[in-house]
């Protein structure tokens, strides 16, 4: 067997680990917030890891990407401003992009070293959002980019480490609030909620912190082959319904011609049926 | 502290801790490992690669059982090709309508120890007067029987493993003998592994299918034990009833996966894997 030094592994649970074959470690860096890696693997493309969780792989990062953007964008019927917490690597961005009627990105990723590895090792991934006249980055936690925000913005996409970590205040009632208030009457928030079999008890109080504030919530599931599990879950919440009728999704669907790797509007709906063992 | 570690594909591995060894041996076909690990509970590895976790084997189970048996209008007999740890039996017997299930299963040590150590999976379905063993090989089995079934469903190894036991059970010779046991109105069921890692799987088993049966459909389910997100359930019956969706209801005990809104939800299938039947030549297989 190979010596541990080829690969890069990550621990998932004390008893779980995934672990995957490396050809060269392309940058090891502690930031002011977290330890970012980046590495390139033997089968997943570039890989980006930030406090050794894996936080995006060429291969399969379009699944993750796709999934917390499409839904929300396609719920709503014409999303002109939208706003993204976090997503340094560029992909949610460049999937909200995919809308023709977005007219503003704004952006707050707290952490520069993410947007520079982004723009130096994953072109794909950014896919030129870095330089669209449409996108507003600034360099800042969340919290402070939607502190003056009111009845303003169409979609909110929080795009964070999971809801455990530094990442808890944006998985919190508080924080939910002042979504709240930036959203639209017809706004819709998104965020992706971690693995639904490990971080079970979290997702659960990320539905309790939506339900105190939003009058709708959604959850869905999507697959993440690289992701502990290989299952991840998602939620929305707004004002208003969240159920779209199919012939809606589809036509929006046709209409922003959306071509996709995993996206569609079948799996608008398949991915929210929820099996008992995650409700 | 000791370590299980999954190399089925060479360059993305899983381990788990094994947190209490409960047997591990060589029967007369496959290395045999079994073992505790505090996340997965038990958990069976054949060849070095996990079959059947405790935690999840449930998702699995009733997957490969409940989909086709709600789709057929009255299943009563059932073939099962493999399944040796009793998980899918036990499913399939929850179905008032089942009066016979015969399981063809050639390791018997496996069996055996399942049996033991899985007892918390199978709630002694081995018992169930509708059941019966046979030991032996599927393709021989296949091959020699009368019987006729309503449903067969293999759950058998993966194809990658190397000098499985079950690559008979990936030949044009076993797919013509499935059509040839089934009932009118029958279907044929196997599992085809996990298309992001082993597309080949889905592809093979697609295009033998093909041959043999005019309607084929792809379903999928997410078992975290088995690395690489959803794995596949390809469905096969030489008649067009639509199996997408249940058709009778039955009072199922003890289900945490499978619902009738599950059922028809497993059938949309996001572009990566649909491409893999659909535009073959698109799919660019890793290993």
């Amino acid at each position: 067997m190979a010596s541990d030094e080829m690969f890069f592994t990550e621990e998932q649970t004390p008893n779980v680990r995934f672990s995957v074959r490396v050809r060269e470690k392309l940058l090891a860096r502690q930031t002011p917030y977290q330890l970012l890696e980046v590495y390139e693997t033997e089968e997943f493309g570039k890989l980006m890891a930030l406090d050794g969780k894996v936080m995006l792989t060429e291969r399969d990062e379009l699944y993750y990407h796709e999934m917390l953007t499409h839904p929300a964008l396609a719920t709503h019927p014409a999303p002109r401003r939208v706003l993204i917490i976090g997503g340094g690597d560029g992909g949610t961005a460049r999937e909200v992009l995919r809308h023709p009627s977005v007219e503003e990105v704004i952006w707050g990723e707290i952490d520069e070293a993410v947007v520079e590895a982004a723009r130096e090792f994953f072109p794909t991934v950014c896919a030129g959002v870095f330089e669209d006249a449409r996108v507003k980055l600034r360099v800042l936690p969340g919290e402070t980019v939607m502190a003056n925000l009111t009845n303003e913005i169409d979609v909110i996409l929080v795009d964070s480490t999971d809801p455990i970590g530094p990442a808890v205040p944006l998985f919190e009632a508080p924080f939910f609030t002042a979504c709240r208030r930036a959203l639209r009457k017809n706004g819709i928030y998104a965020t992706q909620c971690g693995s639904p079999f490990y971080f079970r008890a979290e997702a659960q109080s990320v539905d309790r912190h939506l339900r105190a504030v939003f009058a709708e919530v959604r959850r869905y599931l999507g697959m993440m082959p690289s992701y502990p599990s290989g299952v991840w879950s998602y939620v929305m919440a707004g004002d208003e319904p969240l159920a779209t009728p199919r012939e809606e999704i589809e036509r929006r669907y046709a209409e922003r011609e959306l071509r996709l790797s995993y996206y569609t509007p079948d799996i608008h709906f398949a991915s929210a049926v929820i099996p008992p063992i995650l409700q | 502290m000791l370590h299980f570690r999954e190399e089925i594909y060479p360059y993305a591995q899983q381990s788990m801790t094994v947190d209490e060894l409960l047997y591990a041996g060589r029967s007369s076909y496959q290395d045999v490992l079994l073992f505790r690990n505090q996340f997965y509970g038990t958990v069976l590895v054949l060849d070095d690669v996990v079959q059947l976790t405790e935690r999840d084997e449930f998702i699995y189970s009733e997957m490969m059982a409940h989909v086709p048996l709600l789709a057929h209008s009255h299943p009563a007999d059932v073939l099962l090709i493999g399944g040796g740890d009793g998980c899918v039996l036990e499913e399939a017997l929850k179905h008032q309508t089942v009066e016979k299930v015969v399981m063809v299963d050639i390791d018997e040590t496996v069996i055996d120890l399942c049996r033991t150590h899985f007892a918390a999976c199978h709630n002694g379905a081995f018992d169930d007067p509708r059941f019966t063993l046979r030991v032996g090989d599927g393709l021989a089995y296949a091959r020699d029987t009368d019987e006729k079934f309503d449903l067969i469903l293999v759950d058998g190894p993966d194809q990658t493993g190397p000098g499985d036991a079950g690559s008979t059970l990936y030949t044009p010779e076993f797919c013509r003998n499935c059509a040839r046991m089934l009932k009118p109105e029958g279907m044929l069921l196997i599992q085809s592994d996990v298309p992001f890692h082993y597309p080949q799987s889905l592809a093979l088993t697609h295009s033998l299918l093909r041959d043999q049966f005019q309607t084929i459909r792809i379903y999928t389910a997410p078992v975290p034990a088995y690395l690489g997100a959803n794995m596949c359930f390809v469905y096969a019956a030489n008649h067009n009833l639509d199996v997408s969706a249940p058709l009778r209801e039955e009072r199922l005990s003890d289900l945490r996966y499978y619902t009738p809104a599950i059922h028809k939800a497993a059938f949309q299938l996001p572009p990566y894997i649909a491409d893999i039947v659909n535009k073959p030549a698109a799919q660019g297989a890793s290993k």
